[in-house]
């Protein structure tokens, strides 16, 4: 009865809309300037930033082949994935369905391609694929940063002197053309934000020339979607996978960046971020009469998500085994996941009047 | 109504929890069916269900499924009705159309899954469905046995990645088949894997042998547009709806038609048309004249009426999140939408409210088992049934 009640109010005009018309209008376009210009920009533009120093690191390593400056590379690539771990999630506009994000980095991967494909790349050694412009137009999955991770391991485990054969020759030139390529694409995102056709205006003047959004809920509504889509990412893609790994219904393991020991930082990241999301955008100031519950709720779970990330202890290199996870961190992470996934679609977005249909998420 | 915390930790413990052993019949008010009726996958508010509702959009019947279903095919003549799976689902329910007897749950291999759609052949005795063989990333025909118990009895290729609807051509031995283009994996849950490097196809399939009879694609430029929805028209011309996985100001027409002997065409109309559409259609279906079609926009909240013979628009639905759409009436539809209501819909007419089910959102999919506008075979006489 618990269910019917809650999912039925969930669906139900019970969601009031706390204001109506102009004035709620007025109030969404100030929360989604509040959140580009807060979280979506910033967490962007943190990641362009984190991607060229890692084209710079590699840069400097190739050009002097210095092994003390390896520390360096390894420490801007964690940078570059936990920045990207930040703004997965905003893969609207610039960063949409242009194969950018893919370009970025490449996963799911569930064949392996990466591997297979990175495998004959650097046993043909194709001269073309060290210009960044050119490799822009090969295989997503030789391109990214999984593309980068896969030499930076071989560089990690070869013995010593064959490492150095490699990293002085085509293995070194063509991982700084994938960071090179990394940071052109994190370039192109942020240009695309910019200038009076720009994804920035386009979200902040709504109406009906804008080519994409002609109201400021369908605005809101793009932010509400894409905080959807991060919750499902840190979900479907990490935490579900750890958790049916832990409790055997999955045999094999496979989490982004887990053989170079971020997979547990990268969850982490995910989640911070997508706490610093909600923290600009604050649906929930529309949760109240009935659902007024959700607003405490979705603020104590976002901490609550957080917190219990931090305590996710995993060996992440190596072989990992079951009896190394703690199966009710994971499944509590698996339900703060969900749960604001529920409450962000289901209550918060119905109560601030956005429009998140049941046939629009992901077509089908 | 006031929703507690407590409600809702409750309710994770009852989400995983599906009820059902509580399939219920809901009957109309002279306990018999009516002439006529809908089926639909849908959300409600302790789970997803299969219903099937009365030309009214009453529900007649309920059957509560393990988790959200998307399309139902059914053979009339057998009384029976199959509903699939959304993908990557792996369970379908097969059902009898004239009376609440227990469905039957089957499943495909571990190593497929479902797309959501299937097709009866000719006969009854055969179910197809299109299936996913994600370890080799190939699309697959799954054949089922529909007269025992649903056991697959085999498969063959769909001759493409990721197949979505499929429908049997009038002849009765073609299937035509919708690979969008995309290839996913349920390890990656609902993530595309090969945006990048899609290639969608319509392919024609002799259903005894699989074989591929003939295949067509669209020009390079389109070739992020996934083929997945089809109708077939009494001549064998299959109507398609398309989903853009570009940039939307790239996006080409989303409606086009093909048939066996004929490439695919995309309709000449508006080019701010696909853009405005949000890229998407969610469902198409033909009228029982076979010249009027139905699309749906459900991102846009618009359902769009075309004469296919003219090749243009003439008229439209607005519908928040409307999606379902079957032929209703002698020149109508009746439509479907995320937010629970159902209308009775016509080109150049103004929509009339059918229902409004509380709680309840329709998934994309409605189809009419109502034939010639009188009592369907399949709420009249007994008929063989497998269950």
């Amino acid at each position: 009865m618990a269910l019917v009640l809650l999912i039925t109010c969930l669906l139900s005009p019970c969601a009031s809309v706390a204001q109506d018309g102009e004035a709620r209008a007025q109030d969404l376009l100030k929360r989604v300037e509040r959140t580009v210009d807060g979280h979506v920009l910033p967490t962007l533009a943190d990641f362009s930033k984190k991607a060229h120093r890692l084209a710079d690191q590699l840069a400097t390593f190739c050009a002097s082949r210095d092994q003390a400056e390896m520390a360096g590379v390894k420490e801007a690539f964690g940078e570059s994935v936990l920045a990207w771990a930040r703004a997965e999630h905003l893969r609207f506009g610039p960063l949409g369905p242009n194969g950018r994000s893919m370009r970025i980095n490449f996963w799911p991967d569930p064949h392996g391609v990466t591997w297979r494909q990175m495998r004959r790349v650097l046993q043909a050694k194709d001269a073309a694929l060290l210009d960044p412009d050119t490799l822009a137009k090969q295989s997503v999955a030789v391109q990214g940063l999984g593309a980068l991770e896969v030499i930076l391991l071989r560089w990690s485990r070869e013995p010593a002197a064959k490492a150095e054969e490699g990293q002085s020759s085509y293995e070194c030139r063509y991982a700084e053309a994938i960071a090179r390529n990394v940071a052109n694409v994190s370039d192109q995102v942020m240009q695309d934000w910019k200038g009076e056709d720009g994804w920035r205006s386009r979200f902040l003047k709504p109406g009906p020339d804008n080519p994409v959004y002609r109201t400021a809920e369908e605005a809101a509504a793009q932010l509400t979607k894409s905080m959807l889509l991060g919750l499902a990412l840190l979900q479907d893609q990490h935490v579900l996978v750890l958790f049916e790994f832990a409790t055997g219904e999955r045999k094999r393991i496979k989490l982004p960046f887990r053989r170079s020991g971020l997979s547990v930082d990268y969850i982490r990241a995910s989640a911070e971020s997508l706490k610093q999301f909600h923290e600009h955008f604050r649906l929930t100031d529309y949760a109240r009469g009935e659902v007024a519950w959700t607003k405490s709720w979705t603020e104590e779970t976002f901490v609550t998500l957080n917190q219990t990330a931090r305590r996710l202890k995993i060996s992440d290199k190596g072989r990992l085994v079951k009896s190394d996870l703690d199966v009710d961190t994971l499944r509590r992470l698996r339900f703060y996941t969900n749960g604001l996934r529920q409450i962000y679609g289901r209550a918060l977005a119905p109560a601030a009047g956005l429009t998140i249909g049941f046939n629009e998420l992901d077509g089908d | 109504m006031a929703i507690d915390r407590r409600n809702f930790l409750q309710s994770s413990i009852l989400l995983s929890l599906s009820p059902w052993a509580l399939e219920h019949s809901v009957q109309a008010g002279d306990g018999k069916y009516q002439s006529g009726a809908f089926i639909s996958a849908v959300r409600r508010a302790d789970g997803f269900a299969l219903l099937i509702l009365d030309e009214a959009g009453v529900v007649l019947r309920e059957i509560p499924l393990e988790a959200r279903g998307h399309d139902t095919t059914v053979h009339l003549e057998r009384g029976i009705g199959v509903m699939f799976a959304r993908r990557p689902g792996d369970f379908a329910v097969a059902f009898a159309l004239r009376r609440s007897s227990p469905p039957q749950l089957f499943r495909t291999p571990p190593d497929r899954h479902f797309y959501g759609h299937g097709v009866f052949s000719e006969d009854g005795q055969l179910l197809y469905a299109t299936e996913n063989d994600f370890e080799n990333a190939r699309g697959m025909i799954g054949i089922y046995d529909a007269t025992g118990g649903f056991s697959r009895v085999g498969e063959f290729l769909s001759s493409g990645i990721g197949p979505h609807d499929l429908q049997l051509l009038p002849d009765g031995e073609t299937l035509v088949v919708a690979n969008g283009g995309i290839e996913t994996h349920p390890d990656a849950g609902r993530a595309k894997l090969n945006v990048h490097d899609m290639q969608p196809s319509l392919a024609f399939i002799n259903r005894a042998d699989g074989r591929l009879l003939v295949r067509h694609e669209l020009f390079r430029d389109f070739r992020k547009l996934s083929i997945r929805h089809l109708d077939v028209d009494a001549s064998g011309r299959v109507w398609f709806g398309g989903q853009w996985e570009g940039s939307l100001d790239q996006a080409p027409q989303l409606i086009g038609s093909a048939s066996r002997d004929r490439p695919l065409e995309l309709l000449a109309m508006n080019a701010a048309l696909p853009a405005r559409l949000k890229g998407y259609i969610g469902s198409v279906a033909l009228d029982r004249s076979g010249r009027l079609l139905a699309a749906s926009a459900p991102r846009a909240g618009r359902i769009l009426y075309l004469d296919t013979e003219a090749g243009t628009i003439i008229g439209e639905s607005h519908l928040t999140d409307g999606c379902g759409v079957a032929p209703r009436g002698p020149a109508g539809f009746a439509i479907s939408s995320g937010t629970g209501e159902v209308r009775a819909a016509a080109p150049g007419a103004d929509d009339v409210g059918l229902a409004v089910h509380s709680g309840t959102a329709f998934d994309n999919h409605m189809i009419s088992v109502a034939i010639n506008g009188g009592t369907s075979s399949a709420f009249g006489e007994a008929a063989e049934s497998v269950f």
